[in-house]
Parts: structure tokens; sequence; C-alpha cells
């Protein structure tokens, strides 16, 4: 038996990759609070970032790398719409969004997330996705303040292979979450450590150490589920679309509560506009409600779990689990 | 990313797989009573050499790494047969690193074969979580230990042939600094335990050391080192405990259950049992972070902490949303939600609690929670 069969880490060209974002993000001074910047979005795709997606890709594991990373910055953006979208766009417009000089829509109209600034829009219906023609647009205020618009429109093209579409979709939103979370509870932790109250500081309190550790307990957990769900889809196992979904689910789950927790922890400071906690607490919440969303997958997916997770470790408790409840 | 067993690992597993085929009737884990299958069982795994997997060869044992010792343990929890013994871990480990040669001769071969079993012996009325309080004096008298105290929460003390006994050698202000550990044959004159039947149907014991003469070499270690000793030990068996193939048991068991009765307004249903869903994925992650760094040969200190918080956190998921769903039936006619939903909340309890659990990961992971 060797070390090297079991690794959940990155391989080391991804992490390298990886790495590369985060610093041009460092030298960018991104974090939170943060904002949208056509700038940065411009520099992100001349940089190769949504490159990741397109046909001759590294590989799902590079896509999800970036993407942890552009959770931990908090970059603003439609990342996850780019990415899922880029394959199935017609070469001109395929090349524009690469370059990062075109933004994209993803959803279900007539609100369309960065419907006020989009170039191109997708209509995204359970499993079909279809390109918009967008004749009209009216700015809709959202609570993630991502330029939402409600657009008058008509169906275009059909884009081929949704479910692949949606399963990047899942991975690079889950893998965003993971980093975002990850950003949410490192910023409360330091806060805790910092912040003096009763002669102490925080962090010394049970009450405000513990919720943190549950919640780097969860956020843990599920970096290893999307990084397992970026192994699957590159080895195009036959679970490995609804294995995306789950890790999208739970990574949403784990980024809210540590959004919530990073709120609580913060105190005031924590329910400030400008604060550090609300630029990514709103997106997280809205995410899991906007198309292609949670309740659209928890409906259709079942319960039987992709069991491919622990394979090693199931044993023959594997086939015991046969029940299924669908709605 | 890289997820895979060797061949030999394969073949491992594949060899534990049928050796356990002939131990499926043995039930065990959940509520492990003195059954005499239980303990042929633990024999089976003597006869094999597999209580001392991982031991070194000068000690009888086959110098398996570490993961081999998961694998096995993980998988006889997935049939819930049996936990692993507590001589073989701590107790075995602690001897090889600690122990005289004639403390290893007297003892080792003993665990290694099934032929004495020991208890842990720690927990005291007033000194649970934490140990480093306890108050059971060992008073040093010649050649032997006069032991006076009384311990609890003890598991399956009842059943054991000796006791590994935290005592107080030190001052009581010394705290951790004034513990030793020492060896006590449950015969002696002075010992008494009482079972204390648990809510799951285990049974935890209180101990009663009344003048209990022990033989100065019976102790293991210097006098006052025991706090280091287990803070040593503590990385001896905690990759055997909580692995993530137990948790798949009990959904199997309850989406079985469910699958005949349950509720109408389904969606509701599913609702519910999507959070159980992802719960049982994050405790199967986790675990996977357990054997990663086993794997490495690393202690997995704070990974063993996250991975019982989750695994527990499932386990109650499971149960008390699936006794939700089930309604009343099941409570009723021995349902296995009725066991599991009781056996899941000692889980939280043993082995350390998940606020202690939580404590490790907030200072290893956070930096915080340095004040208790």
């Amino acid at each position: 038996m060797t070390a090297e069969s079991i690794d959940l880490g990155y391989a080391s060209e991804e992490q390298a990759l990886a790495d590369a974002v985060a610093r041009l993000l460092r030298a960018r001074g991104c974090g939170v609070p943060s904002a949208w910047s056509q700038e940065l979005w411009r520099e992100l795709g001349e940089f190769g970032v949504f490159a990741l997606a397109t046909p001759d890709m590294p590989g799902h594991g590079a896509l999800a790398a970036v993407c942890e990373v552009l959770g931990n910055f908090a970059v603003e953006g439609p990342a996850a719409a780019t990415l899922a979208v880029v394959p199935t766009l017609p070469k001109t417009e395929r090349d524009a969004v690469v370059a990062g000089r075109a933004l994209v829509s993803l959803g279900t109209p007539p609100a369309m997330p960065w419907g006020e600034l989009a170039d191109i829009f997708v209509q995204i219906d359970g499993r079909e996705a279809t390109l918009m023609h967008v004749r009209a647009r009216q700015p809709v205020a959202s609570l993630a303040r991502e330029h939402w618009a409600r657009v008058d429109w008509s169906a275009g093209e059909q884009l081929g292979d949704a479910d692949a579409m949606l399963a990047r979709y899942n991975l690079a939103l889950g893998a965003y979450l993971v980093g975002a979370a990850g950003r949410l509870v490192e910023t409360a932790a330091e806060h805790a450590r910092q912040r003096r109250q009763f002669g102490r500081t925080i962090g010394d309190f049970q009450g405000v150490a513990l919720p943190l550790a549950e919640i780097v307990t969860s956020i843990d957990a599920v970096q290893v589920l999307v990084r397992i769900a970026a192994s699957r889809l590159d080895a195009q196992t036959a679970e490995a679309t609804d294995f995306a979904a789950f890790a999208r689910l739970a990574a949403s789950r784990a980024a809210l509560n540590a959004a919530l927790r990073s709120h609580q922890t913060h105190g005031a400071l924590g329910v400030t506009e400008a604060g550090p906690v609300f630029t990514l607490s709103r997106r997280i919440q809205q995410w899991a409600l906007q198309a292609p969303s949670e309740a659209d997958l928890r409906a259709r997916l079942p319960i039987r779990l992709p069991l491919e997770l622990g394979a090693l470790l199931d044993g023959r408790a594997q086939s015991r689990l046969s029940a299924e409840a669908r709605p | 990313m890289r997820l895979e067993l060797s061949p030999a690992q394969r073949d491992f597993v594949d060899e534990i797989e049928t050796f356990l085929d002939d131990w499926s009737d043995v039930d065990g884990y959940l509520v492990s009573e003195n059954a005499p299958r239980l303990q042929d069982f633990y024999r089976a795994l003597a006869a094999r050499n597999w209580l001392a997997l991982c031991w070194p060869r000068e000690y009888g044992g086959l110098a398996r790494p570490l993961i081999d010792e998961y694998l096995l343990w993980n998988l006889i929890g997935a049939r819930r047969i049996a936990r692993p013994p507590q001589g073989v871990g701590v107790v075995a480990k602690t001897l090889m690193r600690v122990g005289t040669d004639a403390q290893k001769a007297a003892w080792l071969p003993k665990i290694r074969l099934h032929q004495g079993t020991f208890a842990l012996a720690y927990s005291e009325p007033e000194a649970g979580s934490d140990l480093a309080s306890l108050r059971c004096r060992a008073t040093r008298d010649g050649d032997h230990y006069v032991i006076q105290g009384n311990k609890c929460w003890n598991s399956r003390a009842h059943l054991a042939d000796f006791l590994w006994l935290l005592c107080r050698t030190g001052s009581q202000e010394a705290h951790g600094k004034g513990l030793t550990l020492l060896i006590v044959d449950t015969r002696q004159p002075g010992v008494d335990i009482r079972p204390i039947r648990l809510m799951d149907g285990n049974v935890f014991t209180e101990i009663f050391l009344d003048d209990v003469r022990v033989p100065a070499e019976c102790r293991i270690g210097g006098e006052g080192e025991a706090w280091k000793v287990m803070a040593d030990a503590l990385a001896d068996e905690r990759h055997v405990h909580f692995g993530p193939a137990r948790v798949l048991a009990d959904l199997a068991e309850a989406l079985d259950w469910l699958g005949e009765r349950a509720e109408d307004g389904r969606t509701e249903t599913h609702a519910a049992l999507f959070d159980v869903a992802l719960d049982v994925l994050e405790a199967q992650a986790l675990g996977l972070k357990v054997l990663e760094k086993t794997a490495k040969g690393e202690a997995p200190v704070a990974e063993v902490a996250s991975n019982k918080i989750a695994h527990v956190k499932a386990l109650q998921s499971i149960a008390r949303t699936a006794m939700r769903i089930g309604g009343v039936d099941a409570c009723l006619d021995g349902s296995p939600l009725d066991l599991l939903w009781r056996q899941t909340m000692t889980e939280s309890i043993g082995g350390g609690t998940t606020e202690i659990m939580l404590g490790i990961v907030a200072r290893r992971r956070l930096g915080l929670g340095a004040s208790r």
C-alpha cells in the first residue's frame, strides 16, 4: 500500500494554476468586501480562467481548483454560468466570453441574473438550455446585487448537452461556494482571535468557538465532495452528473451556514452593508434559489446516494442501499 | 485526486469480507453484551492474528500498515458485528511504548490472543471530560499501591479481566501531572463493579475500589507520567473508530424500513431525507480524510475529531429523521429505528463528547477556544 493512493488534494498542475489565479487576485486587492469590476473580469479572461471550460480544457479538476480561489477572493461576476455555458456557444460568442469581453446571463426568464450588463443570454429550464434573443431589458434590484434585469425575449437555438452544462455549473458553483465558505469562516475566526471583550478574546468563549468549529468541519467535508465530483466528471462515471449536483447542494448548505455564523460572530460589524460578510452572504443565499435552483435539483435527484464516493469503504453495505424515494 | 486501493489492499478487503460472511449472525456493534458468539468472533480474529494486525513483529504482530486496521474495523462496523476490544489499541500500544519487558511478556500475548480483556477505567462521577481533575488515589505502601476511590461510566468493566486504571499518586493541585496508570485485576479483593444500564441496552459500570492492593510492577510508566502517556496513546486507535461504513449501514436500515412505512406527503419526506443524504456524504468525506492521513502514516488528530463530529451528526440525523417520518410505528414492535434512536444518543457522548471534539477542531483548525 502506498500513501499516494489516497490523496484528496488537487493534482500539482491544477493547484499551480489555482495558486497563479490567487496571486493575480491578491495583486489586484480582491477580497471582502468585493465589487463588480469589468476590468478584473477581462483580466481573468485574458489569464485563461474562462478557457478552462473550452473543449480542450485541462480537466474538471483545474476548473474546480480555480473556482475555489474565485470564491475565496469573493470575485463578483457570473463565473459558474460562464464556465457552464462556454463549450456550448457558437464560436464567435464563445471567443468573446472566454476573453472576458462578453458577459453571460444564465437563468429562467423573465428575470435574469446580470441581465442589465449581459451580452449573451441562456435560458435553462429543467434539462434544456436555449440561447435567448433579448429585445429589451429593465433593471431590477436583487438581494445579490448582481445587476439583474427583466427581459423581453424570444427563443433562439437550442444549446447542446444541457446535462453537461448543468454538471459544470454545479461543479463550478460548488467549488466557488467552498472557497467562499472558507473565506467566511476564516474571517470570522480572525475576528474572534482579535476582538477582546470581558478581558479576553471572544474566540476564547465556547459559545463563539464551537459553532465555528462545527462550520469548518462541514467545509472540510464538502471540499472533499467537490474535488471528488471533479474527479468523477473527468472519469465520466455513470453517476458523475448526479454527484456534482450533490456536491453543489452540500457546498451551498455549508456556505450558507458559514455565512450566517460569520454574521453572528462579527456582531454589529457583521451586519454592515460594507462589512466582510454581506458581500458574500447575499449571493450565497440568492444562488440557492435562482435557476438552476436547489429546489429543481432536489426535486429530480434520487435519495439513492452516489456511493462511489465511499467505494473503498462501503463494503457490502453498498448493496443494501436499494431504496429510493422520489416525490 | 487519487482514491484507490492497491491490489494487495483490495485482496485484503475481499479476504475480510469472506471472513465476515461466517459471522453475519453476530450483532455486537450497537449493543455489545457478553454473548458467547461475540467472544468467539474476537477469538477468531485472534486466531488470524488480526487483533495484532499492526503490532510490531517483536510483539507477535503482523506489522501491517495502519490503513489495514482501518479497513478491517470499518468493514466489521459496516456489518455491525463488533467494535474493537479495548485492550488491543490503547492498552497494548502503551505497553509496547513504555512497559517493562516483564509487563509486555505478561499482558501482550493475552491481549493478542484474546485471553485477557481490559476495560478503561478513567472517568469518575466528578471527572468525565475533565479527567485531569480525577480523585481516585493510589498510595505507595512498600511493594504495592493501595487504591481508594471510585470510577463511573466505564464501558463493560463488569466483563473485563483487568482494569486500565487512571489514578492519582500526586497532589490534586498537580492536576494531570499527578496521574499514574495501573493495571488492576478485577478479581482483586476490594474491587466492586456494578452495572449501569444505558438507554440503548449497553452497560456502563460504576467501580468501587476499597483498599485494593496492586503490586507496584503493575504500574505502567513512571509515577505522574500517565497524562503524557495517554496523550501519546490517543493516536493509537483513533483510526479504527467511527468508520463511515457503519453510517451507510444505518442509512440502509432506515431506508429499508421507511420503504414500507413512508407517511403520506412524500415531498416533505423527500426533502427531509435529502438533508440526511447530505449529512451522510459529509461523514463519508471526513472518513476519507482520516484514511488519507492514516495511509500517509501521520496522526490524524484534527481529522479524527472532525470525523467523529460528522459521523455522530449523520447517525443522529438518520435515526431522528427516520423516526419523525415513520411516526408512532417507528416506536413500536421493536422497530430498528427504536434502537437507532436510543443508540445514537450514546455516540455523541462516548469516546469524547461532541463538545470536546468541537473544542479540538476549534483549537487546531482555527486557533480558538484556548480557555475552557
